[in-house]
């Protein structure tokens, strides 16, 4: 299965949100990384079929998903970054409602409806109504209807937004869990969710692809640009401003400081491992969450 | 079939539809209430009726005429009720006799119009309808008490076309707005059936609401005035209901015009409904669609009762198409493309039309709908 991207560039007016944006998905986890307003949820849209693009188009396996129609869409499973319930449906009953838009056969929904609801930990919430559920509930339930109709192709906006970090580490197991013949293409700002399940990271900035490549490659190309530099109170100021600073750990009167610098910033900084988080300041000069 | 329960269950969920039908009805009854010494009348009308209806004969017409003369020596006042009845019913026998005289008059007009005119003509055929069709009908010839359904056939036109249009534009403005303004509309445009399957569904839950809507206040209508005047002159030709109907292009009794102005009532409801759901589909906050139909409906009525030149440029609005007003009364003919049709006819050529356009409309921006 190949899903591909082909110079897709969306246009709100005079903003371009996607710039001639071209990229190819086989089977496994993507992660498409980037800051808020780099044009990661147009193109999660775009993919999603809830949005057309200005130009350029997205094919599966060489047929234009638009000639498709809804044999590509019977094969996705969406989860948007905002999406509202219906306050006077049940967890059940909505799930129910997008299993029938989903086309899945009565007997069918509900045994994947029960399987759902127990993974994502909504199944003593089933009978009440959605009106009354918290923002990590949404979510969860989110990821069930998502989910419902097995997709071969998993596309998820922001999906850990509002979980906590037990639901977090749940929600990327099952992710690894079921990707295995699955495209899965998640759209984030937060590296955790991406780091450790992804084959591959894709970098937008301004809606163009900046880099892309597996973590560890990723990682591997900023080695000896992070350093640990421990200062003092006023030493800091002056890190902070010359520096791209990851992390501040006070210890006592001593200060650690998490530097990205493309050289060794002084005689007693130390050299670092670098991590995803590191990438991501490195490349988009912001901390992610 | 499980997405059109749940489309329904969208708009029957809501409290608003029912605490507007109480308040309707509420309102109804209180306006009823103002008729209450029509009821007394009706009453002596009913009582006097009793082994006096059937054809006008001339001892009928003799009888009525005694009255005519006897009636200055009357005291009233002693019975009220006896005089009452006895005033309309005589009343009624010479307006028959009237009516009888006008017909033939208008009839051998009519055929020597005919003789006289152009055959290819768009008057001659305006003319050859009205004739045919009035020739068809024949004349009011008979007496009989059917206050119920004179009350059941008028007071759609009345008042109650008005909560028709209301419970249409509470119930189906948010149909797509509500998708819209809740971002629902990510997850359904990228299901298998969003785009296709789903619009049939809302489509067919408005005309299913629409039908509970007509049914509601059809029933209304019936057990109201049923109570207050009876369900007699069910089975009487249409011509002689007691009000409205003499010049009638309908030659069926009272209970099957009835249901043709019910169906009527739901088709152009239903046209209605389309109508909001289009403004539905363009709009993410549903009191946009629910204002702007409530002008389309409201305007056309407004300029109906204060007469304002506005109402000429349009031939059918929505409101006339719930309302129908005098339908059925007379002979309305509206000119077809060069051709004279009875209005009733036309409708039926025009509201399939106008569901055909309306609905491509809603598929057609539905579709193209993108999130934003």
């Amino acid at each position: 299965m190949k899903l591909e991207i082909r110079n897709v560039t969306k246009k709100y007016g005079k903003f371009c949100a996607v710039k001639n944006f071209s990229y190819e998905f086989t089977e496994g986890v993507y992660g498409l990384l980037g800051p808020n307003g780099a044009g990661k949820t147009t193109i999660i849209r775009i993919l999603a079929d809830v949005l057309n693009p200005t130009d350029g188009s997205v094919m599966l396996n060489g047929e234009d998903i638009k000639d498709m129609d809804y044999r590509y869409r019977n094969l996705i499973g969406y989860l948007p970054q905002d999406f509202g319930v219906y306050k006077n449906f049940t967890a059940h009953r909505f799930l129910m409602y997008i299993a029938a838009l989903k086309g899945l056969s009565k007997t069918e929904s509900q045994k994947r409806i029960e399987e759902l609801l127990e993974i994502t930990n909504l199944k003593e919430y089933s009978n009440v109504k959605t009106g009354t559920f918290s923002g990590g509930m949404k979510r969860r339930l989110g990821i069930a209807q998502a989910l419902l109709n097995d997709p071969k192709i998993l596309i998820m906006d922001e999906p850990t937004a509002g979980l906590d970090p037990k639901e977090r580490v749940r929600f990327r197991n099952l992710l690894s869990e079921i990707s295995k013949d699955k495209i899965v293409i998640l759209s984030t700002h937060i590296v955790s969710d991406i780091e450790y399940i992804s084959k591959e990271i894709v970098l937008i900035k301004k809606g163009e692809i900046l880099k892309t490549g597996s973590s560890e490659s990723l990682t591997n190309e900023i080695k000896g640009k992070v350093w640990k530099v421990l200062t003092d109170e006023n030493g800091l100021k002056t890190i902070e401003e010359r520096f791209t600073v990851g992390n501040i750990f006070r210890n006592g009167n001593k200060i650690e400081t998490r530097i990205i610098s493309e050289n060794r910033p002084d005689d007693s900084a130390e050299a670092e491992i670098p991590t995803m988080e590191d990438v991501f300041l490195y490349y988009f000069d912001e901390l992610s969450e | 079939m499980e997405l059109l329960k749940d489309e329904l269950y969208k708009i029957f969920s809501k409290k608003l539809i029912y605490a507007a039908i109480i308040i309707l009805i509420i309102y109804s009854l209180f306006t009823m209430h103002e008729v209450g010494d029509l009821h007394i009348v009706k009453g002596a009308y009913n009582k006097y009726f009793e082994g006096y209806e059937g054809k006008i004969d001339s001892e009928k017409i003799e009888r009525a005429k005694k009255f005519g003369k006897d009636i200055e020596n009357m005291d009233f006042r002693e019975n009220r009720e006896e005089f009452f009845g006895k005033s309309l019913y005589h009343i009624e026998v010479l307006n028959i006799e009237n009516h009888k005289e006008n017909y033939s008059n208008w009839i051998s007009k009519s055929e020597e119009s005919l003789s006289k005119l152009e055959p290819n003509s768009y008057k001659y055929k305006v003319e050859k309808l009205e004739y045919e069709t009035l020739k068809k009908t024949g004349y009011k010839d008979s007496i009989y008490y059917t206050a119920g359904w004179d009350e059941i056939l008028e007071s759609n036109s009345y008042i109650v076309f008005l909560f028709i249009g209301i419970l249409i534009i509470l119930g189906v403005s948010p149909v797509f707005s509500e998708e819209y303004n809740s971002k629902m509309d990510n997850i359904i445009l990228s299901s298998r059936h969003g785009k296709g399957k789903l619009i049939l569904s809302k489509i067919t839950a408005v005309l299913i609401y629409c039908i509970f809507v007509v049914l509601i206040f059809s029933l209304f209508e019936l057990i109201t005035y049923g109570t207050l005047y009876g369900f007699k002159g069910y089975n009487v030709p249409l011509k002689n209901l007691q009000r409205l109907y003499d010049c009638t292009p309908f030659d069926m009794p009272v209970i099957k015009f009835y249901l043709i102005q019910r169906i009527f009532i739901l088709l152009g409801s239903f046209a209605f409904g389309l109508f909001v759901l289009i403004m539905s589909s363009l709009c993410k906050n549903y009191l946009v669609p629910a204002f702007i139909s409530g002008m389309v409906f409201l305007v056309p009525y407004v300029s109906d009762t204060f007469n304002f030149p506005v109402r000429k440029i349009f031939a059918v609005t929505y409101t006339d198409l719930i309302r129908l007003d005098g339908f059925g009364q007379g002979i309305d003919i509206i000119n077809f493309l060069g051709n004279p049709m009875l209005y009733h006819n036309f409708l039926l050529i025009f509201i399939p039309v106008l569901y055909a356009v309306s609905i491509s409309l809603i598929y057609f921006l539905s579709i193209r709908h993108q999130v934003s």
